[in-house]
């Protein structure tokens, strides 16, 4: 019976953890299921994605043209969990960390729209299928 | 009753005045006329997506072919990439139109409106002729303290910006 409530709860929610333990809804987790493929595809020794490469991703700097240099700390800061500033127009972001914001990876337009964008803002072009998952993965650890 | 409301009017101008003298230089703060307000925005699509990255801007600050070029051109909007789906392109796209500076009975936004060649269409509210002239007074390196960043962020100065209030009694400019 606890069983059956539990997987019914779980259920309710919506909410799988996935192969990386991390939690999200069933919409976000297809999302990740889907970056995977396409990384094994571009890539057959690929293993899986990596909350460090991830690290490495959101600290790398790059030259820019107005800023000097930027990377994702530059508009998000060195913690995921506090709110940050867009180094561009001097707005305030809200944490992206699911733990300091509870709309964070809840919408797969979203998160494509962004990653797309911020992948284009610091290293001129979209992310590989693996960087994003890899993103993903070190963001949400928080 | 017209006993009453001589009365009545007496009374709220005695209490205004008291407000007036007790509050010196802020005499004026908190009326504001109609005619010198944006509206503000409420449109939850248009905050959404053009809210993300800096202040909602009123589509009263621009003329609608100045908006229109502006959505035609969201692939490399100031160098960023602000394109959206094809539906909130269009919904966005009428909405800017609808509320454009023409259409607006708002001084404030016939000033702006006038304040540009009607051969010109600016994608800056910042590079407007009326908009230069409010802030003349302005040293280049104020927009470069940490808190500000950049002319275009409108709220960190004007405290009533999204209230569609830019009157220059809620002026407030950060020290840093
Ligand atoms: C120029 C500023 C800027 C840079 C640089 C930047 N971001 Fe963002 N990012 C934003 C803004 C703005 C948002 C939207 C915040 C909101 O919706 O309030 C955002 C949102 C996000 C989100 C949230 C998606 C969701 O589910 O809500 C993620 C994840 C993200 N960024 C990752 C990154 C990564 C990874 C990098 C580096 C490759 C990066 N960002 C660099 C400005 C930036
Ligand atoms: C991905 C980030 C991003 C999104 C989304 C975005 N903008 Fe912008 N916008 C910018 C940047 C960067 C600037 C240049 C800011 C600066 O110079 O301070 C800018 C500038 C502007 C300006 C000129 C400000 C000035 O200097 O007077 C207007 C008007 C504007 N945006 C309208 C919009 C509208 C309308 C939308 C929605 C369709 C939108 N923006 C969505 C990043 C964005
Ligand atoms: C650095 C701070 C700052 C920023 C950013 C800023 N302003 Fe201003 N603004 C001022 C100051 C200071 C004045 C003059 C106030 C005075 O005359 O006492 C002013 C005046 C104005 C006025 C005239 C007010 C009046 O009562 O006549 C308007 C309209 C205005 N600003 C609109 C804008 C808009 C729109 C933006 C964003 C696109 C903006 N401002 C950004 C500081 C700022």
């Amino acid at each position: 019976m606890k069983i059956i409530t539990a997987v019914f709860v779980v259920l309710a929610i919506g909410c799988f953890s996935n192969a990386y333990g991390v939690t999200f809804n069933q919409e976000v987790n297809a999302y990740i299921q889907n970056l995977e493929k396409q990384a094994k595809q571009q890539d057959p020794s690929f293993k899986g994605f990596s909350a460090e490469r991830g690290k490495q991703i959101f600290f790398d700097q790059q030259p820019h043209q107005k800023l000097g240099k930027i990377s994702c700390t530059s508009c998000h800061t060195d913690d995921v969990r506090k709110q940050g500033k867009n180094a561009k127009t001097g707005k305030v972001i809200e944490p992206i960390a699911p733990s300091a914001n509870p709309k964070a990876f809840t919408s797969v337009k979203n998160l494509e729209k962004w990653l797309k964008r911020n992948f284009n803002d610091v290293y001129g072009r979209e992310g590989t299928a693996k960087e994003k998952g890899d993103s993903i993965l070190y963001i949400s650890q928080y | 009753m017209r006993l009453a409301i001589i009365l009545s009017l007496f009374l709220s101008i005695s209490i205004s005045s008291y407000a007036l003298a007790d509050s010196g230089k802020y005499e004026r703060k908190g009326y504001v006329p109609q005619s010198k307000l944006l509206k503000p925005v409420k449109y939850k699509l248009y905050l959404d997506e053009c809210g993300a990255c800096h202040f909602a801007f009123q589509p009263e600050l621009l003329p609608a072919r100045s908006w229109q070029k502006m959505m035609n051109t969201l692939e490399d909007h100031f160098g960023d990439d602000a394109s959206l789906d094809e539906e909130s392109t269009a919904q966005i796209a009428a909405f800017l139109k609808w509320e454009s500076a023409e259409q607006s009975s708002s001084k404030r936004a016939q000033k702006f409106l006038r304040s540009i060649r009607p051969n010109e269409s600016p994608l800056r509210i910042t590079e407007t002729r009326y908009f230069k002239d409010k802030h003349d007074e302005v040293d280049p390196s104020v927009y470069k303290r940490k808190s500000i960043g950049s002319p275009a962020n409108c709220i960190a100065c004007h405290t009533t910006a999204d209230k569609g209030n830019y009157q220059d009694e809620f002026v407030k400019v950060p020290r840093r």
